[in-house]
């Protein structure tokens, strides 16, 4: 990492509340149990410059799902502030939650347009955009199939296209490519860096595998067990994608794998 | 052809069954007051056709309007019962409850309160189709999946467009085998209905051929009853078929 490019770097530092897509500021969250309450979240904070895009990793259970949830309004917090582009969040965020989250009863594009039918009715255009949109992300001949019928490569695509079409600058992404075999997701993961080119958005990956982090992220946040905090933040120099067999990318992949051990060990010891 | 052979298979012992029932009625001379033969009970169907679709229209209209009014409350109730909290936690035990009491017993009040029309037997179907209709929606309601909700509602959808782009659509398949169980149950309820106290229908003209020991005509009527049954259990059988559980 030489100074001079991480001097051209982007994004801009944080601070400048003004080119933040979303500010999470001293969140607290906690589940009802019945020993009392649960804490997930104490005081967490967060900010995402317009245009960035964010990895989080962190061990499973440590609050990253509830983070996404409370960014996209659907969950309130106890205590702290969040903003998405200044204002409350609902309705300014497509979320995709973990999991087959598209409509069982439509086909491939009534999903998609589904997402524009929130905002109102849909224009014979806007469903011609959308078509196009299927051929150009490599779902031409899938239009008309149910969810069911595809596979959980096609199901991602289809529900990641319905994501990007919402037209939502503040994308938030649960563990999109979780549930997919090694093969079908590093294509996904190409196809995801292609998709990103194409519809600049803000972003928010929670994501198990770090490389997967590294190759899509301006920056990837290493998160602590629960009550998740921020451990580490690493900015790879270059600008994202990167290519997978990348040194760099391998380099701050140990990096990161190293810190969520060190994280592990401390806590069991 | 494993499915043609299991339908062969059933519609031998179906056969089978009645050959024997056939072959005891003769071989013990059984008169046709205790138990009338197949061929006794076939030939009357035929013969009284005009009379029993008669009193199959009656029973029919009390059916259809049973099961649209229990329907339709049963419709607004589970709405009303999912969206005000309170209002559902008190009706769940009461709805499941509701379903032990014998509405058997009930009818006769019903034939003291609405009278000897059709409108005691459209109550009694109506009764019956309600409960199960509005557990069942209010069921499927219930146990829409949160992920298929969320990403509408981070959208900002209202409750609105989240109940016509998924609500409804989710519940619909358990509507429809709330109702399909309700229209089966409805024949029975409207027949009870017609032997507690009628002038017409199918439970009417059993009661009558029963008093003067005709059994083949009861017999008949409950042919009928049950290909009327067979027949409506189908019917709606084909519009779940048209929205299936696709989970």
């Amino acid at each position: 990492m030489s100074p001079a490019a991480a001097n051209t770097s982007w994004p801009p530092a944080e601070g400048e509340s003004s080119k933040n897509a979303l500010v999470l500021r001293e969140i607290h969250v906690s589940f009802p149990r019945p020993d009392g309450p649960f804490p997930v979240l104490r005081g967490f904070s967060l900010a995402v410059a317009l245009g960035e895009a964010v990895g989080l990793v962190g061990p499973s259970g440590c609050g990253k799902t509830t983070v996404l949830r409370v960014a996209a309004g659907l969950l309130r917090p106890e205590r702290g502030e969040v903003r998405v582009r200044g204002k409350p969040p609902r309705g300014q965020v497509a979320y995709l939650p973990q999991g087959d989250s598209l409509l069982p009863w439509r086909t491939a594009l009534g999903n998609v347009l589904a997402a524009l039918e929130v905002d109102g009715p849909v224009s014979p255009q806007a469903r011609k955009t959308a078509l196009e949109l299927f051929s150009r992300f490599g779902l031409s001949g899938f239009e008309r199939s149910f969810p069911r019928e595809l596979s959980g490569g096609m199901r991602q695509r289809v529900a990641l296209l319905r994501a990007f079409l919402a037209r939502r600058e503040l994308l938030l992404l649960d563990e999109p490519l979780g549930a997919l075999d090694a093969l079908t997701r590093a294509a996904l993961q190409d196809w995801l860096a292609e998709a990103l080119r194409f519809f600049p958005r803000t972003v928010v990956l929670v994501t198990h595998d770090v490389e997967e982090a590294l190759l899509l992220c301006d920056r990837v946040l290493v998160l602590s067990p629960r009550p998740a905090q921020i451990l580490r933040e690493i900015r790879p120099a270059t600008p994202r994608p990167r290519p997978r067999g990348s040194p760099e990318v391998q380099t701050l992949r140990l990096q990161v794998l190293s810190a969520l051990a060190q994280q592990a060990h401390g806590q069991s010891g | 052809m494993d499915k043609v052979a299991r339908h062969a298979q059933a519609a031998l012992l179906v056969l089978g069954l009645l050959a024997l029932w056939e072959g005891s009625c003769w071989l013990f001379r059984l008169p046709v007051y205790v138990l009338p033969a197949p061929s006794r009970i076939f030939t009357t169907f035929i013969r009284d056709l005009p009379l029993l679709l008669d009193h199959a229209a009656v029973t029919l209209l009390e059916v259809a309007l049973g099961l649209g009014i229990g329907a339709a409350v049963g419709i607004v109730v589970a709405f009303l019962a999912f969206y005000i909290r309170p209002l559902g936690q008190a009706l769940t035990p009461f709805l499941v409850g509701s379903q032990v009491v014998p509405i058997f017993a009930v009818a006769p009040l019903l034939v003291l309160w609405f009278g000897y029309g059709i409108w005691p037997k459209v109550a009694v179907a109506a009764m019956i189709t309600f409960f199960p209709l509005a557990i069942n929606l209010l069921d499927g309601l219930r146990s829409v999946p949160l992920e298929l909700l969320e990403f509408f509602q981070a959208l900002g959808a209202r409750e609105g467009k989240l109940l016509r782009l998924v609500r409804v659509p989710a519940a619909l398949p358990f509507l429809l085998s709330g109702l399909r169980v309700g229209a089966t149950l409805a024949l029975v309820g409207a027949t009870i209905g017609e032997w507690v106290g009628a002038s017409r229908g199918l439970g009417y003209l059993m009661i009558q051929a029963n008093a003067r020991l005709r059994m083949d005509r009861v017999f008949a009527a409950v042919l009928l009853l049950t290909l009327l049954g067979v027949g409506l259990f189908g019917l709606l059988g084909v519009l779940e078929r048209l929205f299936p559980r696709r989970r």
